[in-house]
């Protein structure tokens, strides 16, 4: 009766509790919903994140595969824009799948610095890489100069485009190279080494007698060297010649030759021009010594350190040692035969901040031509034995073999054989810079994701 | 006091009105219902995408370190496990430039499906960087 009563009348409150229950019922649901969502958000967020990488690496893959086909296929895709020195920006593809990428490149100390901004719907994702070059295509045996001039040489200066054609090489020469390779002068060998052996031979001469073995003969400020009297000055002795003079450069004008039978060192505030220096022992250069169109034969060593400034042809029987922020200026040859060296010695050296622009020719079976870590080349690097480059190449590099060391301390030893390299006798995180292709081919030395 | 929601001048529902109320009140908590099993569904597929998600990088990672040309990559169907389900993973190869003979870029697609509904999809371009063997580099 008690249930029918309470049944009967209206003062209950089912209403209350069925909303309260609903509302609870209702937050949580909307709880567990958002959090679903958010899960499948955050999930959506993580793909398209990652395709937005995928986009941005497969716009550096797209760039360099641009880069690498030949200058004029390269030029006729308007979306691709060459910059000075090498550089280039690139928008590769635009595709409602893929998405869109954005490819900036530039060329620092021999490596190419590529960024390239993924964009995926509403995602976008910077990368960039540094790429070098990959060793077995960087390093062929044999001569592959080749074109339609051959060089000679003539009286001391070499006569031929093989001068010039270095000179034009230009930094970031990977994107040129396939048309500088068929435009290559041919270097006539026998030619080259007949007019050099020529040219030893005639700098012997018999000593005037103006001075002896082991005295010391000083050119400075107050007893320059005077070619108007004489055009060849013979001297038996070592020959100082030296601008001692603070703020006052001494200019020694040629036509004209110094020979000695020992060494010849140039060193302070001096300025040859067009001279020829000859020595059966070391040629120096030293303390700011400036060399304009000079020519140089050492049966020796020549050694440009200290900040000099070479411009004009080298040969050596010996080595030659460009060190210490010394500056050889564009469209130089260097012509070493490295005599006397075993193969795991230095034969032209570039190390110490030394900047060299030209042709470097290691006519020599053994020894290694070594550019160090803050040294720069620019140009032809042509030997028959070894190379071990550590700094800046462009251009070309043509070699026997790849030696390295992975530490100052350790012996060279050859990394390159049958076309792989032993990473363990390289230093670490060791990458070749691109200016030692001979084709074009990348490999990566770095890689960062930015944002 | 007692306390109930009437209406002014009355003291409380009659049984009829209970009965309409709880009718009013059962067709508001359908959509409730419906959003909570909602939810479930919601949860399932995240977890399904993130699991699909995982696998698509998965492989995609993996190709990268193949030491082969990209020339090599084949198409590609396997089925794969996870959290209990089967996924269904494709892998699509095709040449980015077909008028260049000798391109070596290729365009992979991998997409992830579970019962024939794609649930992962990445694409990207395999060249000379990704895929160069290391003892050449």
């Amino acid at each position: 009766m008690g249930c029918l009563r309470s049944f009967k009348n209206n003062s209950g409150s089912v209403a209350v509790v069925a909303v309260i229950l609903m509302t609870f019922l209702a937050s949580m649901v909307l709880i567990f919903a958002a959090r679903s969502t958010a899960r499948f958000k955050h999930v959506r967020n993580f793909e398209g994140e990652r395709q937005a990488l995928y986009t941005a690496e497969s716009g550096i893959e797209f760039a360099c595969y641009e880069a690498r086909k030949p200058k004029d296929s390269v030029l006729t895709d308007t979306s691709l824009t060459i910059l000075d020195g090498g550089s280039f920006k690139y928008n590769p593809f635009s595709d409602s799948l893929f998405g869109a990428s954005e490819v900036v490149s530039e060329y620092v100390s021999g490596y190419l610095w590529v960024t390239s901004k993924g964009h995926y719907k509403t995602f976008s994702k910077t990368l960039r890489v540094k790429l070098g070059s990959r060793l077995p295509n960087a390093f062929r045996a044999g001569l592959v100069l080749t074109g339609e001039a051959p060089v000679t040489v003539e009286g001391g200066t070499v006569q031929g485009p093989i001068r010039s054609k270095a000179g034009l090489i230009p930094p970031g020469a990977f994107l040129e190279y396939e048309k500088l390779r068929d435009s290559l002068p041919k270097l006539d060998e026998k030619v080259f080494k007949d007019a050099m052996d020529s040219i030893f031979r005639a700098s012997q001469k018999i000593d005037s007698g103006q001075s002896k073995i082991g005295e010391l003969v000083a050119y400075n400020s107050s007893n320059p060297p005077d070619f108007r009297k004489d055009s060849l000055l013979n001297h038996v002795g070592n020959v100082l010649i030296n601008g001692d003079r603070i703020g006052q450069v001494l200019v020694v004008e040629g036509p004209g030759i110094v020979e000695s039978a020992q060494g010849i060192q140039v060193s302070g505030n001096i300025q040859l021009r067009n001279v020829t220096l000859v020595a059966q022992g070391d040629i120096t250069f030293f303390d700011n010594a400036k060399l304009i169109n000079c020519t140089v034969l050492s049966f020796k060593r020549v050694h440009i350190g200290n900040k000099s400034d070479f411009d004009g042809t080298i040969y050596c029987q010996g080595t030659v040692e460009v060190l210490d922020e010394a500056k050889v200026q564009p469209y130089t040859l260097v012509y070493c035969l490295g005599r006397g060296k075993a193969s795991n010695q230095q034969v032209v050296t570039l190390d110490g901040k030394a900047t060299m622009a030209g042709t470097i020719i290691s006519d020599c079976s053994s020894g290694i031509t070594y550019v160090g870590f803050e040294a720069a080349f620019s140009g032809i690097l042509f030997t028959k034995a070894s190379v071990d480059i550590r700094g800046t190449v462009n251009g070309t590099v043509i070699a026997r073999d790849f030696q390295s060391r992975a530490g100052e301390t350790e012996p060279f030893q050859a990394v390159f054989r049958d076309g792989k390299i032993d990473y363990y006798g390289m230093p670490p995180d060791y990458a070749a810079p691109i200016g030692l292709l001979i084709e074009p081919d990348f490999a990566i030395a770095s890689w960062e994701v930015l944002e | 006091m007692k306390r109930s929601i009437t209406w002014p001048g009355r003291d409380g529902y009659t049984i009829l009105e209970a009965l309409i109320g709880l009718l009013v009140i059962s067709l508001m908590a359908m959509p409730i219902f419906r959003l909570l099993t909602t939810e479930k569904r919601l949860s399932a597929a995240a977890r399904d995408k993130a699991s699909a998600y995982f696998l698509a990088v998965s492989e995609m990672e993996r190709l990268k370190t193949v030491q082969a040309p990209a020339q090599e990559l084949m198409d590609h169907e396997e089925d794969s496990f996870e959290n209990g389900k089967s996924f269904h993973l494709v892998r699509k190869v095709k040449p980015r430039f077909l008028e260049d003979a000798e391109n070596p870029l290729r365009e992979v697609t991998v997409e992830v499906y579970l019962h024939e509904r794609r649930l992962a999809h990445l694409q990207a371009l395999f060249g000379g960087l990704a895929a160069a063997p290391k003892d050449t580099l």
